[in-house]
């Protein structure tokens, strides 16, 4: 789906969300839901708090729904989400860091620890390479423009940086997580 | 491995896609619909003096009038121009609403090309047409680039009819079975200004001064005669370490053995403009206070944004975080436009293209093929060296 098609059927969807229509929540989801994981994952590294930052977004999005004006619905979105995720990253460098072995802790806190691990198949492999090689920037300028095709000039205005520090800095992310998953490959 | 299969994997990891538990979650979750605050509440409407009823009307019979007299002279004020080249490049001097009042052939395939084609007071999407349509039967669209480039002191109308020019142009590709490769830029008054006195177009220009500064022992002459294709892979060539960015040809690889880790000045480009032909050679940007029209980074004669930037006034810096905070190299390297209509990710040799001729190895003697995936670390470029020191990956 290219950018525009894709950009005016979110915005369709949230007026359809403004005038009461919640069934529009389901098609709005289904459109939003992978850049906007893809984009809360940048900022958390791991499949539970991105979730939850999700579905912060889809709440927070629901309830100040009539504050969206303007025709840039996905780019709303975003925004919120990214403070969403700003806002958690701060709670949680404030709050105690759980030890997961302490399983009376996990406990209390309802992890859900019955699910295993996820395995590392060869196609999630690069993921934990990009993780491991590259800084927070890299890691969220690479998600956002390699997974969710976002341009360039939309992930500066998201992270409040400039076009062209965006663009050296995914290139740059490509070039270290090549040579990186190669020696992995080769080791 | 190459970048477009680490690309295809990331897009493809489950790690990254969000599980269909939270869709159930979001869904279970979903709230009644909400109503409008009450601030947001119709206001009743105020009591209107009669008399300003009429000024709408007042106002319109005014304008009348002035179309009427100055009308003319509105219609034929160029407002924006639009800069179209392949091989052949020409200028269309656009008005206020969008039509072409001028029309200059910059090269003799322009004129020949298009010579016997009526494109004034054509909406600047029709003459769009009709120049493909000519350069289509010409065999200019074969395997070629087309770049549009608008310059326009309105940035932000420049950019919708940039907007409006890519797609047309996208549609007329894919319906005509051109296979071309869509740039779009936005100009600057002072890049448009630059490139007058060339004859040429201004992204062509700054291609053209982007060679020459890299190597100069290409004639100018030469240069102007190839086709935007011609000069992005010769720059590609010349700096092979870094895939091509249409939209700034002249940027400085970050593993080429010009570029210095040095810190970059405020205010990152971002405002399309092109380099300064006058600057330092090795590439090392000039100091420059926010604002500046001419500051820049590594030389970018193409416009910073690809297509559909706003240029805010005053310059790009007060969008401009203060430097690069990470601290490292900052110099962008050349990037695929990913806007365009064809996604290139690599360095051409992904699409097949065959690339020009390449000097020998100085070590080996062997002839350097630049489509080889090779990085400059690979090259004992001590600069790449520098780099993964600097930005060493997170623990």
């Amino acid at each position: 789906m290219s950018d525009r098609r894709r950009d005016s059927q979110i915005n369709a969807y949230l007026r359809r969300m403004q005038e009461g229509d919640i069934a529009a929540l389901a098609p709005l989801y289904d459109c939003t839901s992978k850049p906007l994981y893809a984009l809360c994952y940048s900022y958390f590294r791991n499949c539970h708090d991105a979730e939850d930052a999700v579905s912060e977004t889809f709440l927070r999005i629901q309830l100040s729904i009539h504050s969206f004006k303007g025709d840039n619905g996905y780019a709303w979105m975003s925004t919120v989400a990214r403070n969403i995720c700003i806002n958690m990253l701060k709670k949680q460098n404030r709050s105690v860091s759980v030890d997961m072995d302490d399983e009376m802790t996990v406990r209390s806190l309802g992890i859900d620890q019955s699910e295993p691990p996820p395995v590392f198949e060869e196609e999630a492999e690069i993921v934990t390479v990009a993780k491991s090689v590259l800084n927070e920037h890299e890691l969220q300028v690479l998600i956002l423009h390699a997974v969710n095709e976002e341009r360039f000039k939309h992930i500066a205005e998201l992270l409040g940086k400039n076009e062209a520090t965006v663009r050296w800095q995914y290139h740059n992310a490509i070039k270290k997580v090549k040579k990186a998953y190669e020696r992995r490959a080769r080791t | 491995m190459k970048k477009r299969d680490i690309i295809r994997r990331l897009q493809e990891s489950a790690e990254l896609t969000p599980s269909p538990k939270l869709r159930d979650r979001i869904m279970s979750e979903a709230l009644p619909p909400q109503t409008a605050p009450r601030s947001e509440a119709p206001a009743k409407p105020a009591r209107v003096n009669p008399w300003l009823r009429l000024m709408p009307v007042a106002a319109a019979v005014v304008l009348c009038i002035l179309i009427a007299g100055g009308g003319v002279g509105v219609y034929h004020t160029e407002a924006r121009t639009v800069y179209l080249d392949v091989n052949p490049s020409v200028e269309l001097s656009v008005n206020l609403f969008d039509r072409v009042i001028r029309v200059s052939y910059l090269n003799e395939d322009a004129s020949e090309s298009l010579h016997n084609v009526q494109l004034t007071n054509r909406s600047a999407e029709d003459a769009l047409d009709e120049i493909l349509e000519a350069w289509g039967e010409g065999g200019y669209l074969q395997d070629a680039e087309l770049n549009i480039s608008v310059s326009s002191k309105n940035t932000r109308q420049g950019e919708k009819l940039l907007g409006r020019l890519e797609d047309r142009a996208v549609t007329a590709s894919e319906s005509k079975g051109y296979t071309i490769e869509v740039q779009g830029n936005q100009v600057t008054v002072e890049e448009k200004e630059a490139a007058r006195d060339s004859g040429l177009s201004p992204v062509k220009y700054g291609l053209v001064q982007e060679v020459l500064r890299t190597d100069g022992d290409y004639s100018e002459e030469d240069l102007r005669k190839m086709s935007m294709k011609e000069l992005r892979e010769l720059l590609e060539y010349l700096s092979p370490s870094v895939s091509p960015n249409p939209d700034h040809p002249g940027d400085r690889p970050s593993g080429s053995p010009d570029n210095r880790p040095a810190e970059r000045p405020d205010g990152d480009r971002n405002d399309g403009s092109l380099g300064d032909p006058n600057r330092d050679p090795q590439g090392t940007p000039p100091e420059n206070s926010n604002g500046n029209a001419d500051n820049h980074a590594g030389g970018q004669p193409g416009n910073a944004s690809g297509n559909s930037e706003e240029k805010k006034p005053g310059g790009s810096s007060e969008n401009v975080p203060n430097g690069n905070s990470d601290g490292v190299s900052p110099v962008p390297p050349m990037e695929p436009n990913r806007d365009s209509a064809e996604t290139d990710f690599g360095l051409g040799e992904e699409n097949g293209e065959k690339p020009l001729p390449a000097p020998n190895d100085p070590q080996s003697g062997e002839p350097i093929d630049p489509r080889e995936e090779q990085t400059t670390e690979d090259r004992g470029n001590p600069n790449t060296a520098h780099d993964d020191q600097e930005n060493s990956p997170m623990k």
